[in-house]
């Protein structure tokens, strides 16, 4: 294990030019430099392990975030985990030992390597028996932001999760001044077996946004008279469904924490007026859906799962679980901004600063109101036009995709449950003007007392010209159509099929449409190298996300990972695979050792990604070259989910 | 290696271990108390409990329930239920088994058939068959809804029939519609598995039941308030 690495790295070199020119610095490098440290508020800030061997002791250690102290999963005693620099085209050999007392793993997420060094028991290899050790070793084949994190149990909850940042060969597309890990994760007090069990028990157990009539019904009732408020909630009660069912486990037990410290100490990194900075946003939650922006600044989004795509200049970004996203941001005033990330619930957020001093802090902004499904979220037709007309994002005028505004008034008078999300809209756009107006204030901006309709009109200005096509991907032909589900479909596991799924890349997601931000979405991700494998699929796998939330029990068309088949794919083929969410939630879906190209409809620059979100009731391809032998796995990210909506895939 | 995935009990010991071995659907236990409470009616205070506890997987549970009364250091009725739980469709549970009245002068085991659920609107069902001796059915349908007023205080109506085919001069049961139970319950969530209530039941005899407690000189109507608590682990 070597911290100081005397190895030129250009970018580290870059890196470390960061620190100097600021002169402070937190997170990063941390341990080595402890007069640095801005945020000294948590012992337990990770360090960088740099070379080639690492020595990595998994063990216990007590944390506190609430109030209470606990003991969490660690390795090297820190949480999050150390950060792992690796540089392309070396070997690394990493050698774990497991001091805990129940066996442990760990999963490089993302990492192209041979299959039994992927780190999943029962499949790579028998797992670290308590006491013993595993030697990784690899040749490290890619480069960008990743992560690793135990795959064992319900550790990866309890804290062990790190971050890798590979240096590339050849140098990066874009230049930065300060490099830094944002790593999102959800931390409970309660230990994950008890959530577990208590979600199986009362599936809504930490849903604490229901509908009531204080807040809901009487309100809605005085406006719009009882039958309307009535007849907003008659398709979710027939159903048996709760509209506000965002998320299985929420910030009633859980405190998000940015780099491991929740908000109230608050991660803080710092720059100078004037510099880049690169963030390397992680979202290391077992459960958690982040909505991240910084009030103030455009982020211009250059990686994706590690992966360089064109650069996209957005307000905000939804982060599924185990995904990962570099930003650039050039913060020019001298003051603090807030690093927001709302859980997509909105049951709490995490919160750190980019701040030029250490003494000056940023304040978090109001959390936007809890988001509110549709029926598009359940994947029923939409009557009228295609899917999303309700849905559509302001700042798709400006991308070209612009809906009539009659078909959306139509939307809104067919199906009234939408109305409530119509109305946060203007709110929220009111909101984020407040919010950036010390980026974009002009004075007469600051007279406007309309100042949320200015909103579209700096997009226009701000944004440049986008220029992917008009239409959004709707699928290849081949896997349009509607769904045909299977019979193990059927069955008291599974409360709801698609009925017709839609290709929803363009949607920003339930709770960020028509925000008044520019939010990122799938159908903006374009890589900025060529797609290396440009054959056609010889077959497509159509595989059906299920569950029935109310007895907690999750699988792939139905069928639980305990009870499936292997998926088989044939060394060298390249394969479509199409997932449809038959559920009511967003779900992040993992394909261990090769990478899923997303297919977004321009053929030539396909995303490349490790971990793909489903949206809700909604449908989503991508293709997959079966370059790497063995067992792997493939699997909803979701840590309460995983057990069943899980599925071993052999090449041979 | 991994025992437990060999003897399923072992799980629900070691939930941490099944778990690493994959197990999405662990052996779980539950204990649900859903009313533990002073029942307060012309001035004697009754104890009342009804609690359920069970023991299985997602679709397939060993259930055992408890109802009864106690006044003044005394039981007044008391049930036993064990049956199997066994899951129809994605709301729908299907339960066999057994219904026993440990006080009963005489044996009265019976036979229980029963389907219980959630219905649209969100209306929590409990329909049951009970078959004693010879041809003796009885059946009973209880319907529930929860009312969140506020995140924390709920209001829970609660609607009980039953009905017998049979008469039973001494228990005042009579054939057809023999009972009818209006119950409502306020409760204060302190947490999700925790919440003190007050409520108010109304008790009424209808039909060959009502006649038969009447001439027995007892009442026909009862109103009991409640206080207690409802909790589950």
């Amino acid at each position: 294990m070597s911290k100081h690495s005397t190895l030129p790295m250009p970018s580290r070199r870059r890196f470390v030019q960061g620190l100097a020119l600021g002169g402070l610095a937190a997170g990063l490098g941390l341990e080595t430099r402890p007069l640095l440290a801005a945020s000294t508020t948590s012992p337990r800030t990770p360090g960088i392990l740099n070379g080639a061997d690492f020595k990595l002791e998994i063990g216990h250690q007590r944390v506190n975030f609430t109030g209470r102290e606990k003991l969490a999963t660690t390795v090297n005693g820190t949480l999050p985990a150390p950060i792992l620099r690796w540089r392309e085209g070396e070997r690394v050999r990493i050698e774990v030992h497991n001091t805990l007392d129940v066996d442990s793993s760990i999963h490089w997420h993302g990492i192209i390597l041979p299959t039994e060094m992927d780190g999943v028991p029962g499949l790579s290899f028998d797992g670290i028996a308590p006491g013993d050790r595993f030697t990784y070793e690899f040749d490290v084949q890619q480069s960008g932001t990743y992560w690793y994190h135990s795959h064992s149990g319900f550790q990866e909850q309890t804290g062990l999760y790190g971050a890798i940042i590979i240096d590339p060969k050849e140098p990066e597309p874009f230049n930065y001044d300060r490099d830094y890990v944002l790593m999102l994760s959800d931390w409970s007090d309660t230990p994950p077996e008890r959530i577990y069990s208590n979600l199986k028990k009362m599936s809504h157990y930490y849903n604490r946004r229901e509908r009531t009539l204080s807040d809901d019904l009487i309100p809605e009732t005085r406006q719009d008279g009882w039958g309307a408020a009535v007849s907003r909630r008659q398709m979710w009660e027939q159903m048996r469904m709760s509209d506000r069912d965002i998320s299985d486990v929420t910030g009633y037990t859980y405190t998000f924490l940015i780099n491991g410290q929740p908000p109230a100490s608050g991660w803080s990194g710092l720059f100078t007026p004037g510099e880049k900075v690169r963030l390397r946003v992680i979202n290391a939650a077992a459960m958690t859906f982040f909505d991240l922006r910084i009030p103030g600044l455009k982020m211009t989004v250059v990686a994706c799962d590690g992966q360089y795509v064109e650069p996209v200049s957005v307000d905000e970004f939804r982060i599924g679980v185990a995904e990962t996203i570099d930003i650039i941001v050039e913060p020019t005033e001298h003051r603090a901004y807030s690093l927001f990330a709302q859980a997509i619930d909105r049951s709490g957020y995490a919160h750190g600063h980019l701040t030029p001093d250490p003494a000056l802090k940023a304040i978090p902004p109001a959390m936007d109101p809890a988001p509110e499904l549709t029926h598009m979220d359940m994947g029923m037709a939409m009557s009228g036009s295609a899917h999303g007309g309700h849905a559509m994002p302001a700042h798709n005028e400006h991308t070209g995709h612009s809906m009539p505004a009659a078909g959306s008034n139509r939307e809104h008078g067919n199906h009234p449950g939408m109305h409530h999300e119509q109305i946060s809209v203007s709110h929220e756009a009111h909101q984020s003007m407040t919010m950036s107006h010390n980026r974009h204030a002009t004075a007469a901006d600051a007279l406007n007392p309309h100042a949320g309709h200015d909103m579209t009109r700096h997009h226009r200005h701000d944004m440049p010209p986008d220029p992917r096509p008009a239409t959004a991907y709707r699928g290849h032909p081949l896997s349009a159509g509607m769904p045909v589900h299977a019979d193990s479909e059927y069955g008291p596991h599974v409360d709801m099929r698609a009925e017709a799924p839609q290709y929803r890349l363009d949607d920003p997601g339930v709770g960020l449409r028509n925000n008044g931000r520019k939010v990122l979405t799938y159908a903006d991700l374009r890589s900025l190298h060529p797609t290396p494998d440009t054959r056609e699929p010889g077959r497509e796998i159509e595989l059906h996300l299920t569950g029935n939330m109310s007895r907690y029990m999750w699988s792939i068309n139905g069928i639980r990972y305990a009870d499936a088949d292997p998926i088989h794919l044939t060394y060298g083929e390249r394969v479509r695979i199409t997932l449809v969410n038959d559920t009511m939630m967003p779900h992040p879906v993992h394909l261990h050792g090769m990478w899923s190209d997303l297919e977004t409809g321009d053929a030539t620059h396909l995303p490349r990604k490790h971990t793909l979100v489903v949206q809700p009731g909604a449908r989503l391809s991508y293709l997959v070259t079966a370059d790497a032998r063995g067992e792997w796995a493939f699997h909803c990210h979701l840590l309460y989910h995983m057990m069943g909506m899980f599925r071993k895939v052999v090449v041979s | 290696m991994k025992l437990h995935q060999h003897l399923p009990l072992l799980a629900l010991l070691t939930p941490a271990l099944a778990l690493a071995g994959m197990n999405d659907d662990p052996i779980l236990t539950k204990l649900d108390v859903k009313q533990l409470e002073g029942a307060y009616r012309d001035g004697d205070a009754r104890l009342v409990w009804n609690a359920e506890g069970w023991l299985g997987t997602d679709l397939h549970k060993l259930v055992l329930t408890s109802e009864g009364s106690r006044l003044a250091g005394r039981s007044e009725d008391q049930e036993l239920r064990l049956f199997y739980r066994r899951a129809i469709a994605p709301y729908w549970d299907l339960e066999l088994g057994w219904h026993h009245e440990p006080l009963a002068e005489k044996r009265d085991d019976r036979a229980l058939l029963g389907l219980s659920g959630t219905a649209p609107w969100f209306i929590e069902t409990d329909l049951n068959l009970l078959a004693g001796p010879g041809s003796d059915l009885s059946a009973e349908l209880s319907l529930e809804r929860e009312i969140r007023l506020t995140r924390q205080w709920v209001l829970s109506p609660e609607i009980g029939l039953t009905a017998h085919n049979f008469t039973n001069q001494d228990e005042h049961q009579g054939s057809g519609l023999a009972d009818l139970d209006l119950e409502l319950r306020l409760a204060w969530e302190v947490r999700p598995d925790l919440a003190p209530y007050v409520g108010v039941s109304w008790e009424r005899k209808l039909g060959d039941s009502a006649d038969m407690a009447r001439a027995s000189g007892h009442d026909v109507e009862r109103t009991y308030w409640r206080m207690g608590v409802s909790f589950w682990f």
